[in-house]
């Protein structure tokens, strides 16, 4: 069940109606059985997973606590991050790396039997594993107590809007909205309408209609030109954001309607003046999980210069497996990794324009640094989406060799044609430094929004829903 | 009324009156949209196509192919005089569309003596809900549509297609924001190249559950009023026939349509495959005039052929047809 469909539509009207009429303790019970439910319609056999997982980490999570010496708690933690990242290898993972082993030994000449199974992804597990393993890591570093209601804590790992593709709630503040009354108050109901229809026009306008340029491209294996190329990266490029903003805005969208409150996932990451800026902007939650989880646990930078380079490295590396079992993720998260060290190295030589000393001046130097921070992330998104080495080979070997076809053109003014309005709206957000610029707006200014939002869906959506690309994550 | 002013007041900033001004704004504009004209497609199927003329003789039943592909008036001179031939063929429809116009003409006492079907065959493979009940049915039928099983988000777009005008105008209203018009075709060598054609062409035969459905209840209906169905299919390019051949579609659909002359009243007037060349296509699939008009002779003289072997019917084919018969 997508976000955006009518089915979903349906299911989210009927949980909403039920919920206003139900006491808070029920609204509970009913929250985890819908979010069951819509787990369900995409594979009901794989709920014992969540299940499991739900289960194991509820224990755990009570056993850390309740054990006095330190010692012993790393133990127990050890073994619950063990069966967790077991859990996601085998589902996710199990395959490639026997392929990988296989084709690493076939290169020696030794050709081993490795048995590969065909195991279906189950969606949304490396979301609500991560989600799960947050609660225990946090009660081992005692900022947070273990709830002793278990069908509360499933609730924080299952909750519908964000199970599937994030974002990765922090346990404390999930559990602390699930444990307390919920109000649906004015602020909360516009800033879900807001959500949900931006986040649509995100998915159906944005997203959905980039795919259709970018899609023929990366059909092709060879003969690509500069042009294409680049055509194929920015409009990925939209593709990507559209998808994965849009999906949050509305997971945040529907939950803020039922009264709880999601993390921002994303805050204008095209706008991005460095690679450390891109993602403290980018998947927020997934790149503050990874530095407080494993960036801080690997030493982080307190660790002398070296250390924190090779931590970067690292983090970013398992960064870039976390988005699928493929070697363009991880040459993608070490390519990020590169980008990370690169600007730590050369911050301390970029200049320092004073806005107040030299205003023309320090605006050109902001541009200058976005427009060449968005050209690293498009090349970034070329080796993400690439489907083999020899694609991405090929690709960057036609993006040198300036050859621009007409056509290029013509596909330039259709990605702006879709993209104008995101861009327009999010250069008013930049501009102001504030993601709820539309909502405090003049009434009429709002209300023009909606209706361009509402119009462009109807008439420009991609009405064939197309699944949500981190979905596959 | 100081009120009233102060909502569209800029120094309002209240996202709730937003919200609700948006409601409004859109059931306005909905409305207002609601008077224009609709396109020829709405226009073709809100069509009353009872209530007009007397009760044809022949009526030809099918979508777009079959509306351009079989002239009506060229087809009656094969008939005795007094018979007519009205062609019922709606573009953009299936075969889910005819049990709704042959129960509409029955309900009108204008139901007709005989049917010629000529569907697409690819059509049998998709529904198409939206159009059906955003643009065809009324909703006494909505209602038969919903309780026939069918999955009830479908009906919902249905519907909303019904009342909005946008969404029912949706194709078109994307074409007014197309600066650029399609190149005129290059009449270059093949004109229609296999690597061009749509994936729907490219199927194996399968009848869709709901089509399936309500085709049967059109058979059904049509037995039980005797009229009888004369099946046709309509000519194909040689490169649709052969990108079907690795899926057995052709086998497929003969073995279909020999399972309904089984079961009901339906006679084989031209169920093969017949290629016409290249130059008879406008697109990949529909005929242009003058291959429509060599169609017509060539089904008309089928037709007096089938006519004179028929026990049921007497009645003698008018001189123009024998002479071309084959």
């Amino acid at each position: 069940m997508l976000f955006n469909t009518i089915q979903f539509g349906v299911f989210f009207l009927t949980v909403f109606f039920l919920y206003l009429v139900l006491p808070h303790k029920w609204q509970n019970r009913m929250l985890l059985v819908a979010s069951y439910f819509f787990y369900a319609c995409w594979d009901y056999r794989f709920l014992t997973l969540i299940f499991i997982s739900t289960t194991v980490d509820f224990f755990v999570g009570k056993w850390i606590y309740e054990t006095p010496d330190r010692r012993r708690k790393k133990h127990i933690l050890f073994w619950s991050i063990l069966f967790n990242l077991g859990f996601l290898g085998f589902f996710k993972y199990y395959g490639f790396f026997a392929e990988s082993l296989r084709g690493l030994l076939g290169a020696f000449g030794l050709h081993v039997g490795i048995t590969t199974l065909h195991i279906v992804l189950p969606v949304g597990i490396s979301f609500y594993t991560f989600q799960s393993m947050s609660y225990t890591f946090d009660i081992y570093r005692d900022e947070l107590k273990p709830t002793n209601n278990y069908f509360d804590f499933a609730l924080c790992v299952a909750f519908f809007p964000h199970m599937v593709a994030g974002p990765i709630q922090r346990a404390q503040s999930l559990i602390d909205q699930v444990t307390t009354p919920r109000t649906i108050s004015k602020d909360n109901f516009t800033e879900g309408f807001y959500l949900i229809i931006w986040g649509l026009f995100k998915k159906m306008v944005v997203a959905d209609n980039m795919s259709l340029i970018v899609e023929p491209i990366f059909a092709q294996s060879s003969g690509f030109t500069t042009g294409q190329v680049f055509i194929g990266a920015l409009g990925f490029a939209f593709q990507i954001y559209g998808d994965f903003s849009g999906y949050s805005d509305i997971a945040r969208g529907t939950a803020r309607l039922l009264g709880f409150n999601l993390m921002v996932n994303f805050n204008l990451p095209y706008f991005a003046t460095s690679p450390q800026d891109f993602w403290r902007r980018w998947h927020i939650s997934l790149s503050t999980w990874l530095r407080d989880y494993l960036y801080v646990s690997l030493g982080g930078n307190r660790k002398g210069e070296a250390r924190t380079y090779f931590n970067l490295m690292i983090t970013m590396v398992l960064g870039g497996l976390w988005h699928g079992a493929s070697w363009t993720f991880v040459i993608w998260g070490a390519y990020h990794g590169a980008l990370l060290c690169a600007h730590r190295a050369l911050q301390r030589f970029l200049p320092k324009i004073s806005e107040s000393e030299y205003p023309v001046g320090a605006i050109i130097w902001k541009w200058a640094r976005i427009t060449f921070m968005f050209g690293l992330t498009l090349y970034g998104w070329l080796i993400f989406r690439a489907t083999s080495f020899a694609q991405l080979a090929e690709m960057t070997r036609a993006l040198f060799a300036f050859h621009i076809e007409r056509s290029t053109v013509s596909l330039c003014a259709k990605i702006l044609f879709y993209c104008s309005a995101l861009l327009l709206v999010q250069f008013w957000q930049f501009r102001r430094n504030n993601l709820n610029t539309v909502r405090e707006s003049p009434v009429l200014i709002q209300t023009a929004f909606y209706l361009a939002c509402f119009y462009l869906v109807l008439i420009f959506g991609v009405f064939d829903a197309q699944s949500f690309i981190y979905f596959q994550f | 009324m100081r009120n009233l002013l102060f909502i569209f007041s800029f120094k309002n900033r209240n996202p709730l009156t937003a919200i609700f001004l948006f409601v409004i704004a859109v059931v306005i504009l909905e409305i207002a949209f609601s008077f224009r004209p609709p396109n020829t497609l709405m226009q073709s199927l809100r069509t009353n196509r009872v209530a007009t003329g007397s009760v044809p003789d022949w009526e030809i039943m099918g979508d777009s192919v079959a509306q351009g592909g079989i002239i009506a008036t060229q087809l009656a001179g094969y008939l005795s005089d007094d018979q007519s031939v009205t062609n019922f063929a709606i573009a953009s429809t299936g075969p889910e569309f005819p049990y709704f116009l042959l129960n509409r003409q029955i309900a009108a006492g204008k139901a007709p003596k005989k049917i010629i079907y000529a569907p697409s065959p690819h059509t049998f493979a998709s529904k198409r809900i939206a159009i059906l009940v955003g643009g065809f049915c009324n909703w006494r039928e909505i209602f038969e549509i919903a309780s026939s099983g069918v999955q009830p988000c479908e009906v919902v777009y249905g519907v909303l297609c019904k009342v909005s005008y946008t969404l029912r105008h949706r194709e078109e209203l994307k074409e007014l924001f197309k600066t650029k018009k399609a190149p005129a075709p290059k009449l270059e060598t093949p004109r229609y190249p296999a690597s061009r054609l749509k994936p729907m062409y490219k199927k194996p035969f399968t009848v869709e559950q709901f089509n399936g459905l309500f085709f049967l209840k059109f058979l059904t209906l049509a037995q039980e009023h005797n009229i009888p169905i004369y099946w046709v299919t309509m000519p194909v390019l040689p490169v649709v026939s052969e990108s079907r051949k690795p899926f057995n579609f052709e086998t497929d659909y003969y073995r279909f349509v020999d399972d309904l002359e089984k079961q009901f009243d339906v006679r084989d007037l031209q169920k093969k495959f017949i290629l016409f060349g290249e130059t008879d296509f406008i697109d990949y699939i529909h005929l242009n005039s003058v291959a429509a008009e060599r169609f017509t002779e060539m089904l008309g003289a089928k037709l007096s052929l089938v006519l004179s072997h028929d026990d049921r019917l007497v009645e003698t084919p008018p001189a123009f047809a024998r002479d071309r018969s084959p």
